[in-house]
């Protein structure tokens, strides 16, 4: 199906946003390779996103945010309890006139209401770092940089992290294809994060100093001669390794064995 | 009874589960409230509200949907409801008519070949993009946010704003095309672009008004 365009024209952002099925895509792209004009459009919608991305990366919301948000929270649930003993008391008081019994019950519930909740901090870093992983493997933050080629992605950010960033190279026979990279913090340390597109999918990858940031946890596997720690969090598999001093830890949708697979044989 | 149904999932309660699933997005929640209200103790009070809301109806909250959407929905639902009444409606709706002082380059500027233009949006100051984009008319500013910044599929941003794909689309147009408008007059006032007689961006639909995919499909059929 051929397009004019017009066509072009309306669809080139659904074109970008992924919108398109796949007809649909590829009838637009071979109108582009052969449109000069339609193709200018295409590139200067793409910027216009990049500069929007650009100028609105995510930031981390205040910390206070976070903690009046628990307090709200807490406070939800307080407001629930005193419904909850609302209701029991007056069903109490219509089926058991008796008020020592409904002190008993009441304060039985009232006692598993208060329960302890599990501590959360007890996690071992991998397992945090995993959680941040694959929240921003989810998100697919906005990228600083956009190249197909390790070496840009180093010397771009040679003056911006105090450590190599060197992006890991995928073998050819996994059809994996380097994105992006941006700047990022895990825990208070700079990191750079870099995705990729493997065969259908994306595998994301934190560049860390691993002497700022020593790991613990999770299994150790041996891949491709190094020692990878691996945790599954969600449906999502991390590993993390270290070489000459820097750390790695990719995440992917991949299944485990792909991705012990992709680690394996990167360089 | 709700009292025991709701501390029966298997060990994790309501709460815990909310946090686990919400709370990542906070981030996200917040930047977006940012950009609504353009005020942080505005944002901050939208998102504290939002989420307590959304907590309080997490149970009508289907698992395997997307849950960042449904946060998404509560934020922009709990903006049009509160802070707006409480905002000065016409202050909020400035940024429907361009600045006078803007209009006046807008009008004699036009683009000294499209080339310079596309490299111009690379150079462009962040200050200037956020400003251009805090100064769009708020149902277009929505959606640009929720697929440029916020990677919302169409889909999820028709049901975050309450509207059909259609409806998205001819937003998301417009939007960006007034945003482009807008950042080139910039340029042009800069001297990054020099004027010159070549046409600038128009913030006009194509001649047939953008039509949805749904629709577009049926054309194509047929
Ligand atoms: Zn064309």
């Amino acid at each position: 199906m051929s397009m004019s365009c017009d066509d072009v024209r309306k669809f080139i952002q659904a074109y970008l946003d992924g919108e398109l099925d796949e007809h649909e895509w590829a009838a637009l792209s071979l109108h582009l390779e052969s449109c000069a004009s339609c193709r200018r459009e295409a590139r200067t919608e793409e910027r216009l996103r990049r500069a929007v991305r650009r100028s609105l990366p995510l930031e981390p919301a205040p910390a206070s945010l976070r903690q009046r948000v628990g307090t709200a929270l807490d406070a939800a649930d307080a407001e629930r309890r005193e419904e909850d003993a609302g209701r029991l008391r007056r069903w109490t008081l219509r089926l058991v006139p008796a008020a020592a019994v409904i002190a008993l019950g009441l304060g039985f519930l009232w006692s598993r209401l208060q329960g302890p909740r599990p501590a959360s901090g007890l996690k071992t870093s991998l397992a945090s770092l995993a959680e941040q992983s694959i929240e921003w493997h989810r998100l697919s933050p906005p990228m600083d940089v956009t190249a197909t080629n390790p070496e840009a992605v180093q010397r771009y950010f040679s003056d911006k992290v105090p450590f190599a960033v060197r992006p890991p190279v995928f073998p050819a026979g996994q059809r994996a294809r380097l994105v992006g990279a941006r700047l990022a913090n895990l825990r208070e340390h700079r990191a750079v994060f870099v995705t990729y597109q493997v065969g259908g999918g994306r595998v994301s990858v934190f560049i860390f100093d691993s002497n700022a940031l020593p790991v613990a946890g999770g299994r150790v596997v041996r891949a491709g001669g190094r020692d990878v720690r691996w945790q599954e969090v969600r449906g999502y598999n991390v590993g993390l390794y270290s070489a000459g001093g820097t750390g790695y830890a990719v995440t992917s949708d991949l299944d485990p064995r792909g991705l012990v697979q992709l680690i394996a044989h990167s360089h | 009874m709700g009292l025991f149904k709701r501390r029966k999932q298997s060990g994790a309660s309501q709460r815990e589960v909310f946090e686990r699933e919400a709370l990542p997005h906070l981030d996200a929640l917040h930047g977006m409230a940012l950009r609504l209200t353009r005020d942080e103790r505005q944002a901050e009070d939208l998102v504290q509200d939002a989420l307590v809301k959304a907590y309080r109806f997490f149970h009508r909250f289907e698992e395997g949907s997307n849950i960042k959407a449904w946060l998404f929905k509560v934020l922009v639902n709990t903006f049009y409801n509160t802070v707006r009444k409480e905002k000065n409606l016409g202050k909020l709706r400035a940024g429907v008519e361009l600045e006078p002082h803007r209009e006046r380059y807008l009008g004699a500027a036009t683009v000294a070949g499209r080339h310079a233009e596309e490299a111009t949006l690379d150079a462009l100051a962040v200050e200037e993009i956020k400003r251009e984009v805090d100064a769009l008319p708020e149902e277009f500013r929505t959606a640009v946010l929720l697929c440029d910044v916020h990677d919302l599929s169409y889909k999820e941003i028709a049901e975050v704003v309450g509207c059909p794909v259609g409806t998205v689309m001819s937003r998301l147009y417009r939007g960006r095309k007034l945003l482009q408008k807008r950042l080139h007059g910039y340029a042009v006032e800069q001297g990054y672009l020099k004027a010159d007689a070549e046409a600038e961006p128009s913030a006009e639909e194509p001649a047939q008004a953008i039509a949805s995919l749904e629709d577009f499909r049926r054309r194509k059929q047929a």
